[in-house]
């Protein structure tokens, strides 16, 4: 068979074709439990630093034996027990699937479009079995990317125990700073909800003065923005504001 | 020209950066930190030199007429493998390099040497060839990674030389060495001291 032939040219892509996807997939398949146990690790890991429980010698799974997780139905603020494994494997899929609360233009301060029917939160109790943590997942837009991260709130479900991002694409150094523990810092205490029980906190430049407010980051305007946007929409009515209500009620 | 020279000629005197001009787009994405251009720099090295001895065992098997599929193929599949370690063993740096592991495929310094050299040279020697050419890209992200992460962090492998004063120090930071446009600047300075005296010097 010459070499320039069609028929050798055709059988050469095609072998090439079959051995290469041969070890493409298999790679995938041997390694993929793995990194399903890496993605698994650091979401556990960012719901332990948001709650503030986290310490350097904490064995991550052992710790989050005791956290509690619920599902909660975002139309009407109702959670029941549940797993969050597949919220957070597919939350574009989930936020465009049939039935997906979709935002209009005003409910929509995060630019996220639309939301899952049902997320998961994360809850610690304190020795008496009353919450002591509640841990919200967020996620908005910020200046590049769309930015994933956990929000938590003390028992009062108003000041914050920690904000968390573990995905984001802005710009290292910059809008990046969002994962700096020393900005991140500046939230703890920090009110959610004003005296008229609506999101007040904000993020400002040049200074803060009183309970809701955080420093902006500098040289991220943008990216701080989104931030606040992205409080302001998980806090509010259509994010978890109804949930935390029915919990500030008594609820489970 | 004997086989250890094929392996240290483009660490220096043939450098792909500094001397041949390729590879350019991703020496500018992936060297803001000393540990993440670590690990650009291996992975596009083991790429470089397994997809030059891959191919250069096939260059008499090639039809002409599909040559650079073939090799855009194996390019791509050594690529994905090695995303997909990274991605298994070295969570932090995989979420750093994000998008720049993949685009190895496209790091015109693999597809350049396979050209180049490997579809007319023997297997151990385009490997070899792959291998130094990887070490040569290496080095020149070393030296920007660590004047970037210097200048523009105060850090080196993360561990803080000029305390910044984001964190209580005296450092303040210059973010430009965090954008893109600064290794423009440095490539262009190490370009221009590579021509003045390895490539002089061969004239």
């Amino acid at each position: 068979m010459r070499r320039e032939s069609d028929l050798r040219t055709f059988l050469t892509a095609l072998v090439l074709a079959v051995v290469c996807s041969f070890f493409v997939a298999g790679a995938n398949v041997l390694l993929k439990p793995r990194q399903d146990m890496n993605r698994e690790l650091e979401r556990k890991k960012n719901i332990l630093l948001a709650a503030g429980v986290l310490k350097s010698d904490t064995d991550i799974n052992k710790a989050f034996d005791s956290v509690e997780t619920y599902l909660v139905d975002m139309k009407t603020g109702k959670a029941e027990k549940g797993e969050a494994g597949k919220y957070f494997e597919s939350i574009r899929r989930l936020a465009a699937s049939s039935d997906a609360v979709h935002l209009s233009k005003q409910q929509d301060v995060a630019v996220i479009k639309s939301i899952p029917a049902k997320i998961p939160v994360f809850i610690l109790r304190g020795a008496d079995g009353k919450i002591a943590k509640v841990v919200m997942p967020i996620y908005g837009s910020g200046l590049w990317s769309t930015m994933y991260g956990f929000m938590a709130l003390n028992s009062d479900l108003n000041s914050v125990s920690g904000i968390t991002f573990y995905d984001h694409g802005e710009t290292p150094g910059l809008g990046g700073e969002i994962d700096n523990p020393l900005w991140k810092a500046q939230w703890i205490n920090k009110k959610i909800y004003g005296n008229d029980g609506s999101v007040a906190l904000s993020i400002v430049k040049g200074g803060t003065h009183g309970e809701s407010q955080v420093d902006s980051l500098s040289g991220a305007t943008m990216t701080s923005r989104g931030v606040e946007n992205t409080v302001r929409f998980w806090m509010g009515q259509d994010g978890f504001g109804k949930y935390l209500n029915s919990l500030k009620q008594g609820g489970a | 020209m004997s086989a250890m020279k094929v392996f240290t000629d483009p660490i220096i005197k043939n450098n792909p950066i500094a001397v041949q001009v390729l590879g350019i787009c991703s020496t500018l994405a992936v060297t803001t930190k000393m540990e993440v251009t670590l690990v650009m720099a291996v992975s596009v090295m083991t790429v470089t030199a397994l997809s030059n001895l891959f191919l250069s065992m096939m260059r008499k098997l090639m039809p002409s007429s599909i040559r650079l599929i073939i090799e855009m193929t194996v390019v791509a599949t050594l690529v994905i493998i090695a995303d997909q370690i990274i991605k298994a063993y070295m969570f932090e740096i995989s979420k750093q390099l994000s998008v720049f592991m993949g685009l190895i495929i496209t790091n015109c310094i693999i597809m350049g040497r396979a050209e180049a050299y490997a579809i007319s040279n023997p297997p151990f020697r385009s490997f070899l060839d792959g291998l130094g050419n990887g070490a040569g890209y290496g080095l020149v992200l070393i030296i920007i990674a660590s004047i970037r992460e210097i200048i523009g962090s105060g850090k080196l492998f993360g561990i803080t030389l000029l305390p910044a004063v984001n964190s209580g120090g005296w450092y303040q930071p210059n973010g430009l060495f965090l954008l893109a446009p600064s290794a423009f600047f440095l490539i262009g300075i190490l370009i221009w001291i590579a021509r003045l005296t390895v490539v002089r010097a061969e004239d």
